[in-house]
Formats: C-alpha cells, sequence, structure tokens
C-alpha cells in the first residue's frame, strides 16, 4: 500500500504547475472586480493537456468556477471575484490554491501551487 | 446547635454556588450574556479555510459576532444541534426538543412563520419601530428595509405581527431551473417563460430521448407543495380572485382572508370550475411533465453526464452548481416559469420585469425565539441588539456575498457579483400577495398530499379527491383558526 502510495506521490512531484499571469496585478477588493489567473501546467517540459486543475480562494472571494480543464497548451485560466473590503474585512493580500486533480493514478495525491493575490483598499469618496 | 448551624451554612452556601442559569438562551452567573444563536446555513463552519474535502467555509458570520462581542460584551455561541438540511418535518421536531430540553436558541431560523401556531415567536411589531442604534442616522429599524418586506408571509404572522426580521432576500425566485444549453440548442429551445412552455420544452426533451426535467432532489412524494404548483400555478389563478379574497382591499391578502374564504368555499373544487382547473393543473405536473419512475431515481449523475434537460432546483444551491465537477456542457439558469394565460382561462397573463428580479422575497429571516427568552428581559435586549447588529448593511453584504446566491435585505447591502450574469434576463413578477392554500397545518397538508397522490395516480376519483380537498382545507383551516385567535 505504501508503496502505492508512494508511486502517486512521486508522479504527483513530476507535475508542475506555474502563473503565468494575474491581470489586473493589483486588483481592487470589490465584488465586482474580476481577475484572471492563467495558470499552466507541464510534465518534464511538455504541456499536459486535458487535466482538471480545481482552484481555492483560501482567503475570502470566490472563484467564478472552481474546476478549469487544461487545454493543449496546458493553460487553465480561471476568474477570481475579490469580496469587497470592509470593516471587519479590509482588503488583504489572498492565497489561491490550485490543485491537479488528474495527476494520479491509485491514491490521490495531488500536484498543488499557490499563489497570491494583493487585494488593495478600492478608492473611497470624500465624506 | 452551633454545629448544626454550621452546617446549615455550608449547605446554604453549597446550594448559592450551583444556582440554575436561565433557558438556553445564555445569562451566564458571572453576568456575561450569552446568546444561543441559529442562523441556518449561515453559521459559521467549524473549518476556517477552504480543502477540496471541505472547499465551503463560511467565516462572515463569526467575524461580525466577534466584533459584536467587542462593542458588546455579548457572546455569541452557535446552535451546532440543529440539523440544517433537513425538512420540515426534522426541524419541527428539533424545535420541540430544544424548547422542552430548555435549550431553546435566542435567536432562530425557521422560515420565518412556520411555526407560528406553536407560541414560538417574539412579537417584534413595536421593536421594528425603533431605532437601530448600530447605523448613524437611522431612526426607524424597519426603515432600513423595502417596505413590502414587512407585508410578507415569512415576515408576518397571521395576525398580521412581525414576528421575523429579513436579513437576506432570495436571488429573484427562490427557486428556478437550472437547463443544459448544449440540449437546448440541439432541439432549439428557447428558456420557458411559462408553465405551457415548460410544459412543452420537456416532453420535447423527454422526446429525444433525454430527461425533460428533474425534481428537486428532496421532493420524493406527490405534493401540492411542489414549487410549480405553489409559487406558479396557484398564484396565477389565485389572482384573479382578488376582488373576492381581499376584503378589506389593502392589497394583499391575510391568512384570515384566506381562512374566511375557505369556509365560504371560494377555494372549493365541488363548488367552482376554477378551482377544479387549480388540481387538473397541478397534475398535469406529474403526468405530463416528470419522467417514469421519477419518485426512485435520483438525477444527480444523469445530470452531471449531460442527459437531462432541466433540473429544478432552489436559487440558493446557484453558487455551489457553478462549482461541481468538471462537466463538459454550458449550464444556464431560469426562474420559475409563470403558469399564464397560455394553458387556462383562470389564469393571469404573466409579466416580466426587463431584466433583474422584481420583489424578491426573504431567505434568511430569523426569529426571536419566546421558549428561550420570556423570563429574562436581558436576554431578549441582546436578542434585538444582535439582530440590529447583524443588519447593518455592511455586515448583510460580507455574508451574502461570501454566500453566493443571496441578495442583502437591507438597503445599501450588496450582493456577490457572480449573479449579474443571472439577473441579465426577464425575471416574473410574480404574485407575493396571494396564494392558493393547502392544509393550513402540516397533519392537514399531508393528508392533502396523500390524497392528491392517489388522485393522481387514478386511483381517487375526481368527487373523492374534491371532498377531500374540502374536508381537509376545511379542517386546517378552522385549527390555524383556533391556534392563532382568528375568526372561522
Amino acid at each position: 500500500m505504501g508503496g502505492i502510495y508512494g508511486y502517486d506521490y512521486v508522479r504527483s512531484r513530476s507535475f508542475h504547475m506555474e502563473v503565468v499571469a494575474v491581470s489586473p496585478e493589483k486588483p481592487v477588493a470589490s465584488t465586482k472586480e474580476r481577475v484572471t489567473v492563467t495558470v499552466k501546467l507541464t510534465r518534464r517540459g511538455q504541456a499536459v493537456e486535458g487535466h482538471t486543475l480545481y482552484a481555492l480562494a483560501l482567503d475570502g472571494g470566490t472563484m467564478r468556477g472552481n474546476r478549469i480543464v487544461t487545454d493543449g497548451d496546458g493553460i487553465a485560466v480561471f476568474t477570481y471575484v475579490p469580496y469587497t473590503s470592509s470593516r471587519l474585512m479590509p482588503a488583504m493580500p489572498v492565497r489561491i490554491e490550485v490543485s491537479d486533480e488528474s495527476n494520479s493514478v491509485f491514491f490521490e495525491v495531488n500536484a498543488k501551487l499557490l499563489l497570491t493575490v494583493d487585494l488593495q483598499e478600492p478608492e473611497r469618496s470624500g465624506a | 446547635m452551633k454545629t448544626k448551624k454550621n452546617i446549615f451554612a455550608i449547605f446554604f452556601a453549597v446550594i448559592m454556588c450551583f444556582a440554575v442559569v436561565g433557558c438556553g438562551g445564555g445569562g451566564k452567573d458571572d453576568g456575561e450574556i450569552e446568546l444561543l444563536v441559529d442562523l441556518h446555513g449561515w453559521m459559521p463552519t467549524i473549518n476556517t479555510t477552504p480543502t477540496l474535502e471541505n472547499p465551503k467555509v463560511i467565516r462572515a458570520s463569526a467575524l461580525i459576532a466577534d466584533a459584536f462581542y467587542e462593542e458588546t460584551g455579548i457572546k455569541v455561541k452557535w446552535a451546532r444541534s440543529k440539523p440544517v438540511g433537513g425538512l420540515e418535518a426534522e426541524l419541527s421536531e428539533w424545535f420541540s426538543i430544544q424548547v422542552s430540553g430548555n435549550s431553546c436558541p435566542a435567536i432562530a431560523f425557521s422560515w420565518g412563520t412556520r411555526f407560528q401556531d406553536r407560541e414560538y415567536y417574539m412579537d417584534l411589531t413595536d421593536i421594528v419601530k425603533e431605532p437601530n442604534e448600530f447605523v448613524e442616522g437611522n431612526e426607524k429599524w424597519s426603515d432600513m428595509f423595502e417596505d413590502y418586506l414587512w407585508e410578507d408571509g415569512t415576515i408576518i404572522n397571521a395576525a398580521d405581527r412581525v414576528v421575523a426580521v429579513p436579513i437576506s432576500l432570495y436571488a429573484g425566485t427562490s427557486t428556478g431551473y437550472f437547463y443544459n444549453k448544449d440540449i437546448f440548442s440541439e432541439l432549439t429551445l428557447s428558456v420557458p417563460k411559462t408553465f405551457e412552455e415548460y410544459v412543452a420544452s420537456a416532453k420535447k426533451i423527454n422526446d429525444a430521448g433525454y430527461v425533460g426535467s428533474a425534481p428537486w432532489g428532496y421532493f420524493k412524494k406527490y405534493t401540492l407543495g411542489a414549487w410549480i404548483i405553489e409559487q406558479s400555478i396557484g398564484p396565477s389563478i389565485a389572482y384573479q380572485l382578488m376582488d373576492v379574497l381581499d376584503t378589506d382591499e389593502d392589497g394583499r391578502v391575510s391568512t384570515q382572508e384566506k381562512i374566511t374564504a375557505v369556509k365560504n368555499n371560494v377555494f372549493s373544487p365541488n363548488h367552482h370550475d376554477y378551482a377544479k382547473e387549480m388540481y387538473r393543473q397541478a397534475k398535469r405536473y406529474y403526468t405530463e411533465v416528470l419522467p417514469d419512475g421519477w419518485l426512485s431515481t435520483d438525477y444527480m449523475n444523469s445530470w452531471d453526464t449531460g442527459k437531462v434537460g432541466m433540473k429544478e432546483e432552489g436559487v440558493w444551491a446557484m453558487y455551489d452548481q457553478m462549482n461541481q465537477p468538471a462537466i463538459d456542457y454550458e449550464v444556464g439558469i431560469f426562474p420559475i416559469p409563470q403558469f399564464s394565460i397560455d394553458s387556462s382561462e383562470f389564469a393571469t397573463q404573466a409579466e416580466y420585469t426587463e431584466k433583474g428580479p422584481y420583489n424578491p422575497r426573504p431567505d434568511l429571516a430569523l426569529n426571536i425565539m419566546k421558549p428561550a427568552v420570556k423570563d429574562n428581559p436581558k436576554l431578549m435586549a441582546a436578542a434585538v441588539k444582535f439582530l440590529k447588529y447583524l443588519t447593518i448593511p455592511e455586515n448583510i453584504t460580507l455574508m451574502c456575498e461570501e454566500q453566493g446566491a443571496a441578495l442583502g435585505a437591507v438597503k445599501g447591502s450588496g450582493y456577490n457579483s457572480i449573479l449579474d450574469e443571472y439577473f441579465d434576463q426577464p425575471f416574473p413578477k410574480a404574485f407575493s400577495n396571494v396564494s392558493w392554500p393547502a392544509g393550513f397545518t402540516s397533519g392537514k397538508n399531508d393528508s392533502l398530499d396523500r390524497s392528491f397522490g392517489l388522485w393522481v395516480l387514478d386511483s381517487k376519483t375526481d368527487k373523492a379527491f374534491y371532498d377531500d380537498v374540502d374536508k381537509y382545507m376545511k379542517e386546517g383551516a378552522a385549527e390555524l383558526a383556533g391556534k392563532m385567535g382568528l375568526t372561522y
């Protein structure tokens, strides 16, 4: 059993995810904002097509669709919708964790990527 | 003698150390108030960081409760024993147990007025006229909400007293249909706006070898409480009777007016063709729309694999639906279609907004529970304070954005903008001021549903079913009138 798990563990390490782009780079903490997060999945330098990547916003806000399948270039494009900053939840860096749900054979051992989106306080009109 | 006195003194001191604390809502013997609060599906989750296994995290209510404690010294404790996913019967039992066990929450969700016949709810009519001290410049708490909400049957009881405070609203109609855009495109179907168009679409999809329309997963019996009947067919026909029903001409049909109408056979299929028509159309949903074997079928897998054209669902589940396992077709959502004149001469012509919801109804509405606070004015005051704090617009926005598929009930509160795509379509101007009654009480509703089911299956004649409708409706109306101090 341990050997089979070990196989999937080692296999997961052969998949590599990287952030291609976050746009805008410093988005405003507002539900009206849309942040595009482009991720690329490769294995041994080659783009991986057809893998389901699952993104989770760990510190607030919403992924508009958690699951995206990588295309022929290994690309998956996510949309992150920030929360609106408030007294109780001000703008702060938000972590997004992306997991590859398709890289395992026997045991679920996901290749992961953790990125940060640096939310900014919106400009408020003067009183 | 001295020994006896010493023994008595020690005994008395021990008794004082074990002074009993008041019912469930809190009130600790160190002077700190502790509020037991049930926010139903809006209570904070134990996990505070989403994971693959537990992606759904609720933090907003915890943040609000912590800030409330900082400001007021009142501690909020969550009623975690509540079976949040349960239907009416389960929650009814839970509340009964909490009340009899002296552990009733001070604040709770119970679909607004569902258990109004049980002496559960504090009368908040005068309280909502007080200022909300947490909102600068506010002179009357009720002014923070749209007027129509204070006439909603989930906020005011049968005696027209306010017994709930709205916190969030449904994103449009409370229920709707997710639909497979690929199937619609393949069969050149448009989004159905009327019940008749919906029936025709379901038939076309069925004929093409798919499942036309899958019912909500928790509807596992024949019921007049099916959403399409309760929210579409019934109100459309009842609206044509407004002149007869609305005797005080205030623009809405109160429970008293409905009870009086029942006694006068206004809703009787034995007396009126329009009433026969209501039930005939309700039967059509089961005989012409739902597929064979629906009672024992779970359509989840069929939906995920693209074999279902339309799937009935609560709008509150919209955000979760958007984040289901990857499916290889596009999903859309449309509000519940309206029963209109293309189905029946007894219907009201359906009307729609150009886009966006029309007077959305309360989703989360909270009661202050009489069993918890009735002998504890400090606890009552604390409960009122927490509800006022909760309804600060910024706090409502925090909760609704996190939930993802709800609107804030308070003016100036926001919602998650992922709803904007859904709002970019016409919404029905549904009838919130009139409805077609069922049995008025849980027991009579069940009896009526059983009879309806037998009739749908042709195991009961029309006459026998109509007689049951009259009987159960009248018995239920009389029962509710007795409990609520109304006239039958």
